[in-house]
């Protein structure tokens, strides 16, 4: 809503600048975004009168001008052809600054000294007119008057940034209502009594409303013997101050009304109303309307018209039909000022998305009383303005319910909820104030709010309109009181953190990617249709396909922060999320869907990155299984088994499914060469994702501590060559079972294959741990023990390497 | 006597000074401590002296013993040092080269954003609780005092995915949920971190953002109540002179409500481009509970009163480092990552 300081100030005094009135409202709950001036700088533009017209003589398409301005007269040479000899005008004189900036100074034009320049509205900053047209003054406008004062230009507009509640603020008046309450000054209202000649509205209209929940009130008037033509200056400089196009008088009115009252008025041309009749109705299912922007509209019974005897003219309240629009050639109108149900324009509205200053109100809920008030300003103006024959009285078709609400409210409650003392007084000034009628009863304030304020119906609404206008900045401050309560987040909660921590430890920088995903990246992952990661939940209006889904991985997620980061030359990447995904019980979705919590890791590049003193290695598999396997360690989770078996999109011998206690927690792989092709990635890339809540359940989250050992430790290594297939695991079981409970850690610190190896064998190296709780251990039991490793593993075809 | 003492630690403190070598230095220390020393030949005249000032000079005495005997200790380190010049330049290394690269990642600005902000809180007796990001219409809206068709519904832009579930538009269904569950016993303290999304995507917008909700609803929870809670909140956050602004505002699920405003961090509250002039940065929405939300979860509005604040982590993590971009936050982009930490 824009806010003409110098309009506003019609109807209160706010008895402080622009600024300080827009400080003083923003604090109090109406918010106003920017002061603007109005109109740019002009200087030594001024009030001209046309005092001669001659052709150019070199050019047909230049006329020659003589403009007085009070004693000095002007040759002008001028392009525009609208004027005539005793027009006012806006004469540009030589050293004159217009908008742009341009500068006017004497000039020769094609062998003719020009003095000047006559202006268009648009050369001095106003959308108004067209390019080729001098701006005509009115008649009285006084000789040499600078023309930025005669116009108003010395206006600042107060751009309010309305919160739902506040839609009466969407009307001159009530934002006045709302200068009071902050000032206490009196609020002026405009005259609202037509002259009315004898002939009866009655007689040359009928008003027929068929659905009286959708439109509670409508009342109409008819004006006769009209010429539509341009506003005056004053009601086109007014609009434009408003941020609204001037059209043409009649319009202009209903606009300028609608703006002061925020009552939004239609005038139809009656001359094309079939039968001289109204009917507020909801269309049929096959009627169709051709509305004002020349668009045809279908249209059905959730729709509520406003129809003539046989077809729909207006969609109400949201726009009127092309065909009773106001032309020239009008001479005849009615006037429509109405209420609607808010809820049925609203939808109305969005079904055609045509959000409209009228929709904008309706839909809000505009105040059955000054439904008549608007109606009668509307006439007046048009009389003063337009001219014309104002037909005797106003069909008013009213079936409004609409009475003052009453609102209890104690003095001791708002004290209580605020949490302070505002005197008795004070609190029945400041309603006062507001301009609410109160009666006191006892310890209670009974307030009757007027029905512009449709958005007070509670105590706590008055509350509210105290505190605000008693200023929130005298509030004074303190901290809650009560109970103690448990309050540390949950154990699993906190679970997560300590994951980060391991995590960022580990070199993993977090990421957080959208919980949005584009399905074909799953199909780029070559996900089979089975796969239950396939069955996505969709967004009903997504922007763009990114948002088409929610996310049953987030393995694409990182696979795009990868890429992303390769493109930027950030070449060695190790990135987590911990996020949720989304997987639907059943499609489309009843119910809520689970949202389980999933760590994703994905490794790319060398580690550390390359530099002078520590090797660089790959970031693969391993190093991945390395940071699992220290998320598992202190977890205490170590029943965790290793599957050699991919994902569609890991490659088919560098994968693993994790699993713990035959539940599967998740996987790790590399991700499949063609795969990395179709992600463009130009680097082999190391994914893992596993479940959080699996991983939570069987994590001792507050680790459990066995006593130090007593006895020292005897350690003996073993170097062995071994047939490739056989895995690390089984040569790990085989020690362990031959091993005994005193063999207590397996750790392979070598291997190697290559040159002098045998093809089809490996080198493996273990360092073995043998301890026992109670006793130190004898060379001769380890050795013992030692021998039967030896001879299990010999028994698998391992040799010792010499 | 105590002059003499007092010269002989002058003239033997020159001495170790000048001396060249260890053995010359060993020489001046068996000169000066050994059995027939200077010092052990100036304590055999104590016999001299008045015998109430023996104890005094006794003690000074036994003083310049141990002070000489550190400065013999400290010239010998120097001459030894002195004598290894060129193991000392063979074992030379260049301190000038980076250190050896350990491993350290980060966690995510917007998470140790909400850390803080949980830690502030759960300091202040609010738990954390937790929500679903898809919602029922009920949790996000009509319970929330947004009937359906009601033009505040416009404030927020929703991502559907059935008529009835969306995408939670803000992390205050998390009130409902939790006072529903708790009702009718008091007191209810929680704040409510996590995701929410709208339907907007342009440079000052995310179509999903993160934001952390708070309530606190008891017998006698006040607007001032709210008004120290979100000053203390501002001042752990961004710095003990904070102020704070509450400007009257709308919420459905509030009344009274109030936008806080911070003094802005930039320009210390003088005015700069980062507040447009204004000295004040908006960083969250509040009130105290509409009774219409109170009632819908089970509380008895005339009985109970409650605040609820809402704020969104990307603007807090924004003026607190400095980001000037929103999007930063979602392209996971390792330049800006590792300004966190490497």
């Amino acid at each position: 809503m824009q806010v003409s300081y110098q309009w506003l100030k019609e109807y209160i005094d706010p008895g402080m600048s622009a600024e300080e009135l827009a400080e003083k409202m923003t604090l109090s709950g109406i918010e106003v975004g920017t002061v603007e001036k109005f109109g740019p700088e002009l200087s030594g533009v001024v009030v001209g009168q046309v005092l001669k017209l001659e052709p150019h003589p070199g050019r047909d398409n230049l006329t020659l001008v003589e403009a007085g301005v009070g004693k000095k007269v002007f040759s002008i040479v001028c392009g525009a052809r609208n004027m005539k000899v005793g027009d006012k005008v806006a004469v540009a004189t030589p050293g004159s600054k217009l908008p742009g900036p341009r500068l006017i100074e004497e000039a020769i034009l094609y062998g003719v000294k020009s003095s000047g320049m006559l202006c268009s509205a648009q050369e001095i900053g106003l959308e108004l007119g067209a390019e080729d047209e001098i701006l005509i003054l009115e008649n009285d406008a006084p000789l040499g008057e600078p023309v930025d004062r005669l116009l108003g230009f010395d206006d600042e507009i107060l751009y309010l940034e309305l919160t739902p509640n506040r839609s009466d603020c969407l009307g001159m008046i009530n934002v006045a209502y709302e200068v009071a309450a902050l000032t206490g000054n009196e609020v002026k209202l405009p005259p609202a009594n037509p002259p009315e000649v004898t002939k009866s509205v009655e007689d040359a209209a009928k008003i027929r409303v068929d659905d009286q929940l959708l439109c509670p009130r409508y009342t109409a008037r008819v004006i006769e013997n009209i010429k539509i033509k341009r506003s005056p200056l004053w009601l086109q400089m007014k609009l434009l101050k408003a941020g609204i196009r001037p059209i043409s008088n009649i319009v202009d009115i209903t606009n300028y009304i609608m703006w002061e009252f925020g009552q939004p008025l239609h005038a139809f041309d009656l001359q094309h109303i079939n039968e001289r009749e109204i009917i507020v109705r909801r269309a049929g299912d096959d009627e169709e309307l051709i509305t004002l922007d020349g668009v045809k509209r279908k249209l059905d019974s959730d729709v509520l018209v406003i129809a003539d005897g046989s077809v729909p003219v207006g969609l109400a309240g949201v726009m009127g039909g092309e065909d009773t629009e106001i032309t020239d050639k009008t001479t005849e109108v009615l006037v429509e000022a109405a209420a609607f149900d808010p809820t049925n324009i609203r939808r109305t509205a969005r079904r055609f998305t045509l959000p409209s200053e009228a929709s904008q109100r309706f839909e809000r809920g505009v105040d059955h009383e000054t439904v008549m008030i608007a109606q009668n300003r509307a006439a007046l103006l048009i009389s003063q303005i337009v001219g014309g024959d104002v037909l005797k009285g106003v069909i008013d078709v009213n079936y409004s319910k609409a009475i003052p609400k009453k609102v209890n409210v104690s003095p001791k409650r708002i004290n209580k909820v605020l949490g302070m003392e505002i005197a008795r007084d004070e609190i029945i000034n400041i309603l006062n104030r507001l301009r609410f009628q109160i009666r006191e009863n006892e310890e209670l304030i009974e307030v009757i709010v007027p029905l512009r304020r449709p958005d007070i119906t509670l105590e706590e609404d008055i509350i509210e309109e105290v505190a605000r206008l008693y200023g929130y900045d005298k509030i004074p401050i303190s901290l809650p009181s009560g109970e103690l309560i448990e309050n540390r987040e949950s154990e699993k909660e906190r679970l997560k953190s300590q994951l980060k921590n391991i995590l960022t430890a580990c070199g993993f920088y977090e990421c957080i990617s959208y919980s949005f995903i584009n399905p074909v990246n799953l199909v780029r992952l070559r996900l089979s249709d089975k796969d239950k990661r396939m069955q996505t939940i969709p967004v009903q209006n997504p922007f763009s396909e990114e948002q088409a889904s929610m996310r049953t991985t987030i393995i694409p997620g990182l696979l795009k922060a990868i890429q992303h980061n390769i493109n930027h030359r950030e070449l060695n990447q190790l990135l987590f999320e911990i996020g949720s995904v989304y997987e639907a019980k059943e499609l489309p979705l009843k119910d809520l869907p689970f949202e389980r919590v999933k760590i994703c890791m994905a490794a790319t590049g060398v580690v550390p990155e390359p530099n002078w003193i520590a090797p660089s290695r790959e970031a693969d598999f391993f190093m991945v299984k390395g940071v699992l396997e220290k998320v598992l360690n202190r977890l205490q989770i170590d029943n965790v088994e290793y599957k050699a078996e991919s994902e569609p999109f890991t490659h088919p011998t560098r994968s693993a499914k994790i699993i713990i206690d035959g539940k599967l927690l998740g996987f790790i792989g590399q991700i499949h060469p063609e795969v990395a092709g179709i992600w463009d990635l130009t680097q082999p890339v190391t994914v893992c994702e596993i479940d959080f809540d699996l991983l939570a359940e069987k994590a001792n989250i507050v680790p459990r501590v066995e006593p130090v050992p007593r006895y020292p430790a005897v350690i003996r290594d073993l170097a062995l060559v071994v047939p490739r297939d056989i895995t690390a695991l089984k040569l790990e079981t085989v020690m362990k079972e031959a091993g005994g409970v005193i063999l207590t850690k397996v750790k392979l610190f070598d291997l190697y294959e290559g040159k002098q190896i045998p093809e089809g064998k490996r080198s493996l190296a273990y360092s073995l741990t043998f301890r026992r709780e109670e006793t130190t251990l004898t060379d001769a039991e380890v050795n013992d023990r030692l021998e039967d490793i030896k001879n299990a593993l010999f028994s698998l075809g391992a040799v010792l390497r010499a | 006597m105590l002059q003499k003492l007092k010269e002989l630690e002058k003239e033997s403190q020159l001495k170790i000074d000048k001396a060249k070598n260890l053995e010359e230095l060993k020489e001046i220390k068996v000169r000066i401590l050994g059995k027939k020393g200077a010092l052990t030949t100036l304590l055999r005249s104590l016999g001299t002296v008045a015998p109430e000032e023996r104890p005094v000079i006794g003690k000074e005495a036994n003083n310049l013993r141990a002070k000489l005997e550190q400065a013999f200790e400290r010239k010998e380190y120097e001459l030894r040092d002195a004598g290894k010049e060129n193991q000392w330049e063979k074992e030379r290394i260049d301190i000038t080269l980076p250190g050896r690269p350990g491993l350290l990642g980060q966690k995510h600005p917007l998470t140790l954003v909400t850390e803080e902000i949980k830690d502030i809180f759960i300091g202040l007796g609010f738990k954390v609780a937790h929500g679903p990001d898809i919602e029922t219409d009920f949790y996000n809206y009509e319970a929330l005092n947004f009937p359906a068709d009601h033009p505040a519904r416009d404030m927020q832009d929703s991502f559907y995915i059935t008529p009835q579930l969306l995408l939670r538009t803000h992390t205050s269904p998390v009130q409902i949920r939790v006072m529903e569950k708790q009702a009718p016993e008091l007191p209810v303290r929680i704040i409510a971190p996590g995701k929410v999304f709208r339907r907007d995507d342009d440079a000052t917008h995310s179509p999903m953002f993160h934001q952390v909700e708070g309530l606190a609803v008891d017998t006698d929870i006040t607007f001032a109540d709210l008004k120290g809670t979100l000053l203390l909140f501002a001042r752990e956050m961004f710095g003990s002179e904070q102020k704070i602004r509450l400007r009257p505002s709308y919420f459905p699920f509030t009344e009274p409500s109030a936008e806080v405003d911070i003094s802005c961090i930039m320009c210390a509250g003088k005015g700069c481009r980062v507040c447009s002039d204004t000295g004040w940065l908006e960083i969250l929405g509040s009130g105290m509970v509409h009774p219409n939300v109170l009632e819908i979860a089970g509380y008895d509005s005339r009985k109970v009163t409650g605040f609820a604040f809402g704020m969104g982590v990307e603007r807090i993590a924004m003026l607190k480092y400095g980001i000037g971009d929103l999007r930063q936050f979602f392209t996971n982009d390792l330049r800006f990552l590792k300004q966190f930490g490497e």
